[in-house]
């Protein structure tokens, strides 16, 4: 007897629908699963009949053929578990009939016939209910995230032998409430804050310039001076993330299986922060049957490349298209998935090998092995990093002294403000903020007085700059004029500006 | 720039030729001949050679680049060997100095080495400047004829100013070409264990003259020199007097302390940084101060008395 149950797969972080068809039919006993399944499928063939085994039911022991369809998508992953369980128990008779044309399965099984929790729920869910299915059938630890999404009745279910029981009506299993997140409460909390930064203040504002055009930065100093105390607090001054986003951010990490089951919704911006030893493949994403990897993870977040330099320069480089596009393309021999990945990219370096290069101590680098150490990031890169910013370590008397710090929340506000003007200018470009201004924009949304145009090229004539430092400075003078609120950019925006491109200067 | 500019222009002179620098002559090992491209003139001037190590250190870097400064605004030409560090700082400085500078290379003219250097090359060209080689033009790149060239730089020049030197270096086997061809030479004090301070305290153990800056060197060698291009005293005073509240107060915060940075600055005057950094933009095009360092800045000379 044929019976076919509907079930869902990941093709980049979309859901896929799959029919899982199951003939159980006279012959000698054998299992064969067809429809390019990968060896977590292959193997559900003994979890699937141990379990059926220990809930208390016979295995048919006759010939079953599986086949998953679309038989042209290559499987993978062990939510195919339960639908494959239940499909043999309605061909075999155990279950009844019932209308399984609107309900979609998703479940791991344990041999002792529990359902355990299983990757992607949240973006499978999503997909379910554009195609208007009206239940899902989820392992219970998976119902909070997937409650999420609204107009769909999620079932959860812990055991099989439960779920075969709702099958047959004797049992009835509330749908799981729906959990809409509030956006604005849930989980929210940082236990970080701008305002436990003393002193700094030049680099604060750096940051917060950065954070109101989403310019990448890189920050310059040596060892102990707080450049990464500063980069981890920059979250909490980006603007809150909008429903959707947050919906996208999630959707990516349940891809990864990173989503936390209790507190299934991610609010906070993610805060990505990979070792520099990371390999290319987990940096961009990718695998055999691709998955998300840190630059997708830092969406709508930031990714911090600690010590930019000890980075092998190849993986700084394919940073580059991603930087550009938002999004990265991975290509395999089986399939092409895409990935977004906005993110903004804040990296530290030290100023020369030794760390000590301008600073108090004495730096014992040769000119020779402080090029070659910049050497190590290259120009392209550069260019896509408009704010450099040299931090200079604390002194003693900012350390200890009692002036209140502006905290994260008053920072935020005015970024926000700051991101507000630039959606509007923008909503028919095509881009959210102002370091995603191209050259022809530039010409169009940074438009100089006259009394600008002579300062700007008495600067360039005076400091030897390049046409690419030149792009990098109006972009960034466009974020300080929209902090200030003013429509043009003006002399002072300019002045600014030039300050936080220090690497340009170069080392003199 | 081909080959065939540079081989058209050099020319070969021979011991016995007349134009042979009577310096050289008494060089031993004997020069047979050398290849000179460029400003043959050059050199009957009084000459300096600013030698020192190719792994310079940033307190190297600014001696080599004050002191020779100094010996070019009064005239003196630099020699040096067109390697990397002291080397090129020297020739560099010299020519942005609008000085004239000879480079001795220990290969053949149209093998430059290193390769970093060759637009080097053409601008000492370009700037009036020599570049010689005993070495016939196609003679290649070979580690063993490095430490013989040292001799010409040497010999060339009036006085030898050592800069950094390591233990063994050639920097060591230039000094010790010069003291055997008699000329003075000087050395820079550097701290003791410092690997770029070997040499020239050894230098200084043996009789080397220490100097701390270019003007002992001129006096050292008899040349009349005047101190500084002392700048229009009222432009700057001009300038102080034009100054607004903040400039002046970062003026005078800058003149108080050696080199501070933004934030620095901002604690010391209690100006918000973002005006600072507007402010020091400024003055920074206004030529009142510079940027040291990556981020910090200080008075340009003229404004410290």
């Amino acid at each position: 007897m044929l019976s076919i149950i509907k079930s869902m797969t990941l093709n980049g972080i979309e859901g896929v629908i799959v029919d899982v068809q199951v003939d159980v039919s006279a012959g000698i006993p054998c299992w064969e699963v067809v429809g390019l399944p990968d060896v977590s499928i292959k193997e559900a063939r003994e979890r699937v009949r141990t379990a059926i085994k220990n809930s208390g039911y016979e295995f048919p022991s006759r010939r079953i053929v599986i086949n998953l369809s679309p038989a042209t998508i290559k499987k993978e992953g062990t939510n195919f578990d339960l639908p494959i369980a239940i499909a043999v128990l309605i061909a075999s008779g155990i279950i009844k009939c019932f209308d399984s044309k609107d309900i979609i399965f998703l479940g791991e099984l344990g041999l002792d016939g529990v359902i355990n929790p299983v990757r992607g729920v949240l973006a499978m869910c999503i997909e379910a209910k554009k195609l208007g299915f009206r239940f899902v059938i989820v392992p219970r630890l998976n119902a909070k995230e997937a409650s999420i999404v609204e107009g769909i009745s999620i079932i959860p279910v812990e055991t099989l032998s439960q779920t075969i029981a709702f099958l047959n009506k004797k049992i009835i299993i509330n749908p799981e409430k729906n959990n809409i997140p509030d956006i604005n409460k849930q989980n929210y909390q940082n236990d970080m804050d701008f305002s436990e930064v003393r002193g700094q203040k030049n680099i604060k504002r750096a940051l917060e310039v950065a954070a109101s055009g989403g310019h990448n930065c890189l920050l310059i100093g040596s060892p102990g001076c707080g450049k990464t105390m500063m980069a981890k607090r920059l979250t909490t001054i980006l603007p809150k993330l909008s429903f959707d986003e947050a919906l996208e951010v999630t959707k990516i990490h349940s891809i990864a299986g990173l989503v936390d089951n209790n507190v299934p919704f991610i609010v906070n911006r993610p805060f990505i922060a990979p070792h520099h030893t990371i390999s290319k493949t987990s940096l961009v994403g990718g695998g055999r049957i691709p998955k998300p990897g840190d630059i997708s993870l830092a969406h709508y977040g930031v990714l911090f490349l600690d010590e930019l330099p000890e980075f092998e320069k190849s993986k700084i480089e394919i940073l580059r298209s991603p930087l550009e596009d938002g999004k990265i393309s991975i290509s395999r021999v089986n399939s092409t998935v895409t990935y977004p990945c906005k993110f903004m990219l804040v990296a530290s370096m030290n100023p020369c090998p030794c760390g000590y290069y301008g600073s108090e101590k004495e730096c014992r680098c040769s000119e020779k092995e402080i090029q070659r150490y910049l050497s190590k990031i290259s120009g392209p890169i550069l260019d896509r990093i408009d704010i450099q910013v040299e931090v200079s370590s604390v002194k003693f008397d900012a350390f200890s002294s009692s002036n209140e710090e502006e905290s994260s929340d008053n920072i935020r506000d005015r970024v926000s403000r700051a991101r507000k003007i630039q959606l509007k200018r923008y909503k028919n470009e095509g881009i959210f903020s102002n370091s995603e201004l191209t050259p022809k924009l530039i010409e169009k949304y940074c438009k100089l007085n006259k009394e600008c145009k002579v300062l700007i090229e008495k600067i360039f004539r005076k400091m030897n700059l390049s046409a690419r430092a030149y792009s990098r400075i109006l972009r960034v003078s466009r974020t300080i004029a929209d902090m200030n609120g003013c429509v043009n950019i003006e002399k002072e925006h300019l002045l600014e500006a030039i300050q936080y491109r220090n690497l340009d200067k170069k080392y003199k | 720039m081909g080959d065939e500019i540079i081989e058209k222009n050099i020319y070969e002179i021979l011991y016995t030729d007349e134009k042979f620098p009577e310096y050289l002559k008494c060089v031993k090992p004997q020069i047979k001949r050398i290849f000179a491209y460029g400003n043959l003139s050059i050199l009957q001037k009084k000459s300096v050679a600013v030698i020192g190590s190719r792994n310079c250190s940033d307190y190297g870097r600014k001696i080599a680049k004050e002191m020779t400064e100094v010996l070019v605004d009064n005239n003196i030409v630099i020699v040096s060997g067109m390697a990397l560090g002291i080397d090129t700082i020297a020739h560099e400085t010299c020519i942005a100095r609008g000085g004239k500078t000879i480079a001795v290379l220990g290969s053949g003219l149209k093998n430059i080495f290193p390769k970093e250097n060759t637009n080097l090359f053409h601008k000492i060209i370009e700037s009036g400047g020599l570049i010689i080689s005993e070495y016939s033009l196609d003679e290649p790149v070979q580690m063993k004829n490095f430490p013989k060239r040292n001799r010409i730089i040497s010999g060339l020049s009036d006085g030898v100013l050592v800069v950094e030197a390591s233990y063994r270096s050639g920097t060591s086997i230039t000094a010790k070409y010069a003291r055997s061809q008699g000329k003075t030479i000087f050395c820079v004090p550097n701290s003791i264990g410092n690997k770029n301070s070997y040499g020239s305290i050894e230098l200084a153990k043996s009789g080397a003259k220490m100097v701390t800056s270019g003007y002992e060197i001129l006096l050292e060698l008899g040349i009349k020199f005047c101190k500084g291009k002392k700048c229009r005293k009222q432009d700057v005073d001009n300038k102080i007097n034009n100054m607004d509240a903040n400039t002046r107060a970062i003026f005078q915060c800058l003149k108080e302390n050696e080199c501070l940075d933004c934030e620095q600055i901002s604690c010391k005057t209690d100006i918000d940084t973002i005006v600072v950094n507007q402010t020091l933009t400024y003055m920074e095009l206004d030529e009142i101060v510079e940027n040291i360092k990556i981020n910090k800045y200080k008075l340009c000379d003229k404004y410290c008395e």
